[in-house]
Order: structure tokens, then C-alpha cells, then sequence
């Protein structure tokens, strides 16, 4: 088994995870109480990845990441190198390539919870952040789970785009998925398999241990 | 806290509108004269605007047109475009739906907007207050439907608000809890000294609880003044068909023998059926259809009336194919007959009458 890929996929996944997190929350809290007009665009950008592709988002990533564009020149001469084939490209990729698997179950929690409940908290002199803490967030535990856990697994099985933008560096770009493609590519059909059995068996089990958790836990107040 | 008393000016002045785009215009154009505690009730049937006009106040809807001033502050000014959200008002709001905290335990949810050093002492100072003894510790899907009204109004009563916000408090309970928390509820809000501006659209309810009332229709704000004032001289016929009731008096208990009690209103002695429990202060309710209007006041053999009154004709107006006829029997009492009737006793104003009105068709309303 390639325990060098396994190992940068799960930091990939974990980093990811950790990136959309950050970036998760306050978008998701826009998308699920903005009531701008051009919402609907921002959502659709966020879905995008959905139906995208891999190979069409690796490309303009890629066209994005390049020397020549404004991103890749502004990398370029604040780390000294290129964002193309390197970890911390893969890095961007993945978090837009995951996006909604985040976004959308916040969203969709985030927007589930009684408006009353937002509002008895202002009326008890409550900051719009500090009810989102005290109030919001603890009741969408279970929508925040579910973001966490797809983001993680998805990252962890994403092919094309990595392919595109990270290429096949051992150590660098090589995630798990891509280890297994080079080695039925080369006929080695047993490490294969049991790379394979080992990522079908931990997404199967963090899923499971996922919705067993929300079942478990599930509160009378998320019954409705 | 004096100010507004030298100013002149109300403690609560409301003359705001919230408009819908292509829907309708909500009003709360109303005052509270003085800080300390009275309770504003908003009367109106359902859809009449009631809630969005506490949610005016209680900024959670925006201002399209004019001010709502408070205690010498201006919360809103739709000109200036000032707006003072719900978090600076400091005031205490309770929705119809309670809306406590469902992962946070009853005390908890009582210190909510408290800092967290102030939270223990208040807690443990409203639990006994409210009847929630040995609750604290509960989480609200684990109380009954009076328990968390009661957390509700703890809780928005935790941060000593200058202004008290109440949407239908008892509408989500049984009547019997209704009766019971009606009466707890004023004493508490006297002894807390909290202005009150309280939502509802059921009489008894607003009769027993209010000391100003503000009718609302349609959005707008159609009377306000004191209870007596706008049940007893609706300014229009829309007010007295939301009202439901022509006469509204305070009387007093004097006895109660057999079911029935005995009450002075004004001058005049009436009988009604004893209701049970009840202050010695109440409001008599009289509608105007259960008031008959006879020549003659001698005893009425052979009738099961027990109040025969004599009266004299303060007023005529007629109304489609009936008349309200204005009475004073030692308290102001409207009778509504039809017109026909009227003129076969060719009745006329100044003429001395006898109201007759059954001892079942008077409702009594606690108001101590």
C-alpha cells in the first residue's frame, strides 16, 4: 500500500475540512438570512461544483493558478513559487471543489432554525454574532456535522480535479485515489484492491458513525 | 428618569407605519403617558395589524413613516433614518410561542441576556417568583405549557426592561390556566412597576389585564383612551362591532346568596349569576341585545327577569333596521331593539323606561 498517499490525502482532507470550515460559516450564514435580490447567483456558484466536470473546474483552475494570470504572478512573488502541480494549489482546489458539500448542509441548518428564537435572543440584548454562537450554531449541530464529514470524504475521493491541478508528484500531489489509478494502470492489481478496500471501508465508516451519532443524539427539539 | 415629566412629553410615544409593498400599511400610533406600570392592551381581531405594531416597537420590523420615542430616546425615525436595533432598547418580549432556547435548561435560559457572574443570583431570585422551584435545572421540552410561559416572561423580565413587550402570553394555554395565570400576571407586572404594552384579541382577556386600551383594524389604530372610555363611547360602529359589547362598567360585589350575586353599578343594584371566584371589583358586560326596554317598572310577575331597572332615554340612533338606545339607569346601559318596536312605544328621548335585562345575560370580568 502507498502509505505516502494515504497519508497526504488524509492531511489534504483534514486541511480542507478545516479551510471550508472558516469559510463556510459566514457564507452559509449569508446564503441561509441575506435577502438580497442576487442570492440566487451566489448559490448557484456554490452548487456549481455539483454538476461541474472535475476536469472543466481543473482547467480554468488551472488557467487560474498559471504564471501569467493575476492570482499566480500575486503567489508567485509572495512565496517564490508555483501554485500549479504543488500541495497548496491542490490545497485551493479542493476547498472550491468541495464547497457545497459544505455550504449547503450549513445553509440548510442554519436557515431551519426558528426565526423567534433568533429574535427573542436581539430582543435579550444579544449581538448578531453572539446569537449566532449562544443560539444558532448549537441547534445546527447536526447540518454542521454533515458538512464536516462529506467535505472530508469527498476531498478524500476527489480524482479529476487533483489530476488536473496537482499532477502525480509523490509525496507532493499523489493522493490516494490517484495511487490506485497508476497502479491497475500498471497492471498491480493487489495493492490496488487493497488500497481501494481501505478507502471504501473508512468512507463507509465515518459515514455510518455519522448518522449514527445524529440518530443517537438526536434532541427532542430537532423532532419537528 | 424625571425627564419626561418636565418635558411634558409621554413616556411612549408611537407614530410609526410599516408599509408592504404592494400589501397593507401597519400603524402604532398610540402613548403611554408615564413610566411605572400600566398595562396598554392592542385589541383588534386577528390580522388587524397587532403584532407587527409590537414588533415596530420592539425594532424588529423597520419604521417607513414616523417616530416611536421612549423615555426621552428616539428608538425610531424613518426621516433621520434612525434605527435603534431590538439589542439597545433594553426591553423585555414575549412572542406568542414563548420561543425559549430548546438546548439551554430553564436557568439558563432565565440569565440568557445577563452577564455571566449576575446569572446565578437572578436565577435564583426568579424561580421562586415565577412558581418554577426546583425547574431550573429542566429543559423546556421537559415543562408543561404554563411552566414555559412562565420561564418566557422570567426571562424577559431577567434584565430589569424599561418597557414590556406581550404577544397573546396566554393564548397557548388551556382556560382554566388562562383565568388563573390572567390574575398572577398583573400582580406580578404591578410589583415589577414595568410599563406593559400587551397583544390580544380576546375581551375578557383585555378587560381583565388592560388599563389603556388601543382598538386596531385593518392596520390602523381606529380609538385608544382608558377601557371605560373606548368600550363605553366607541367613536365609530367598526369599533363597537370589534368590541362586541355596548356597556362595560365597573361595579362592585356586594353579596353573593345561592348562585347569584348582588352588585352596586353607579347608583343602580343589578343580579347576576355568581361566576365563582371573583375580586369585589368587576367589569359589567352588557350587550346591547340583551337589554329590553319596557313602559312600565312594577314587579314583573310571572317573569324570570331579575333586574327590571329604572331608566331614563339619554339618546336614539338609529342603526339599519335597529336602534341603540342610550339609557341611564344609574349607570350608562345601551339597549339595541328594532326600530319598529321603538316606535310602537313611541319611546323619545328624556322619557322614563324600565330596562330589563336577564340576571344570565350579565358578565362579570375580575378587574381588581
Amino acid at each position: 500500500m502507498d502509505w505516502q498517499a494515504i497519508r497526504l490525502s488524509l492531511w489534504l482532507a483534514s486541511l480542507t475540512t478545516v479551510a471550508l470550515l472558516v469559510l463556510g460559516l459566514p457564507l452559509a450564514y449569508w446564503l441561509a438570512f441575506s435577502r438580497r435580490r442576487w442570492r440566487f447567483l451566489v448559490e448557484a456558484v456554490v452548487a456549481m461544483p455539483l454538476v461541474l466536470p472535475p476536469t472543466v473546474l481543473g482547467f480554468y483552475l488551472l488557467l487560474a493558478m498559471g504564471p501569467r494570470s493575476p492570482l499566480g504572478r500575486a503567489w508567485e512573488s509572495l512565496f517564490g513559487s508555483t501554485l500549479p502541480f504543488s500541495f497548496e494549489g491542490l490545497l485551493i482546489a479542493s476547498v472550491l471543489y468541495s464547497l457545497p458539500f459544505m455550504i449547503q448542509p450549513l445553509a440548510a441548518a442554519f436557515a431551519s432554525v426558528d426565526r423567534g428564537l433568533i429574535e427573542a435572543s436581539w430582543c435579550l440584548g444579544e449581538s448578531r454574532a453572539r446569537t449566532f454562537f449562544r443560539v444558532i450554531a448549537p441547534l445546527s449541530w447536526a447540518g454542521i456535522l454533515t458538512g464536516l464529514v462529506l467535505t472530508f470524504a469527498h476531498t478524500l475521493g476527489e480524482f479529476g480535479v487533483v489530476l488536473m491541478v496537482g499532477g502525480n508528484l509523490p509525496g507532493r500531489t499523489r493522493t490516494v485515489s490517484i495511487a490506485i489509478y497508476d497502479q491497475v494502470q500498471a497492471m498491480d492489481y493487489a495493492p490496488a484492491g487493497r488500497t481501494a478496500a481501505l478507502l471504501l471501508g473508512v468512507s463507509f465508516l465515518v459515514l455510518a458513525f455519522t448518522y449514527a451519532l445524529q440518530r443517537r443524539q438526536r434532541k427532542p427539539w430537532t423532532l419537528t | 428618569m424625571d425627564t419626561h415629566l418636565t418635558s411634558g412629553r409621554p413616556f411612549l410615544q408611537a407614530e410609526a407605519e410599516r408599509r408592504y409593498p404592494g400589501g397593507p400599511t401597519v400603524e402604532a400610533r398610540f402613548e403611554i403617558p408615564e413610566p411605572g406600570f400600566s398595562i396598554t392592551v392592542l385589541f383588534g381581531p386577528s390580522g388587524s395589524g397587532k403584532t407587527t405594531a409590537l414588533r415596530l416597537l420592539a425594532g424588529l420590523e423597520p419604521v417607513d413613516r414616523g417616530v416611536i420615542r421612549v423615555d426621552g430616546e428616539m428608538w425610531s425615525d424613518a426621516e433621520t433614518r434612525i434605527h435603534r436595533p431590538p439589542q439597545a432598547r433594553r426591553l423585555g418580549f414575549l412572542s406568542q410561542t414563548y420561543d425559549l432556547f430548546p438546548h439551554l435548561t430553564v436557568a439558563a435560559n432565565l440569565g440568557y441576556g445577563l452577564t455571566v457572574p449576575e446569572r446565578p443570583a437572578r436565577a435564583a431570585e426568579l424561580l421562586p417568583l415565577l412558581g418554577l422551584e426546583g425547574l431550573g435545572d429542566r429543559l423546556p421540552g421537559e415543562l408543561s405549557g404554563g411552566q414555559q410561559q412562565r420561564v418566557a416572561l422570567g426571562r424577559a423580565l431577567a434584565r430589569k426592561p424599561r418597557l414590556l413587550l406581550l404577544d397573546e402570553p396566554l393564548s397557548a394555554l388551556d382556560r382554566p390556566s388562562q383565568q388563573r395565570l390572567r390574575k398572577e400576571l398583573r400582580e406580578l407586572l404591578r410589583t415589577l412597576d414595568i410599563p406593559t404594552i400587551l397583544v390580544t384579541h380576546d375581551r375578557t382577556e383585555a378587560l381583565q389585564l388592560g388599563d389603556r386600551l388601543v382598538v386596531m383594524d385593518q392596520g390602523r389604530v381606529c380609538q385608544s383612551g382608558s377601557i371605560q372610555q373606548v368600550f363605553n363611547r366607541p367613536t365609530d360602529p367598526a369599533v363597537a362591532r370589534i368590541l362586541g359589547v355596548e356597556t362595560v362598567v365597573l361595579g362592585r360585589i356586594e353579596s353573593i346568596a345561592d348562585g347569584m350575586a348582588t352588585l352596586s353599578v353607579g347608583t343602580a343594584q343589578i343580579h347576576a349569576a355568581d361566576p365563582g371566584s371573583l375580586g369585589w371589583q368587576v367589569f359589567v358586560c352588557i350587550r346591547g341585545e340583551d337589554v329590553a326596554v319596557e313602559r312600565g317598572c312594577g314587579p314583573g310577575p310571572g317573569s324570570t327577569v331579575r333586574n327590571r331597572l329604572p331608566s331614563r332615554i339619554t339618546g336614539l340612533n338609529p342603526e339599519g333596521p335597529l336602534m341603540r338606545i342610550g339609557l341611564d339607569c344609574g349607570f350608562p346601559l345601551e339597549a339595541l331593539v328594532t326600530r319598529q318596536a321603538c316606535q310602537d312605544l313611541g319611546l323619545r328621548e328624556g322619557d322614563e323606561v324600565c330596562a330589563i335585562l336577564k340576571a344570565a345575560a350579565v358578565h362579570l370580568i375580575p378587574h381588581d
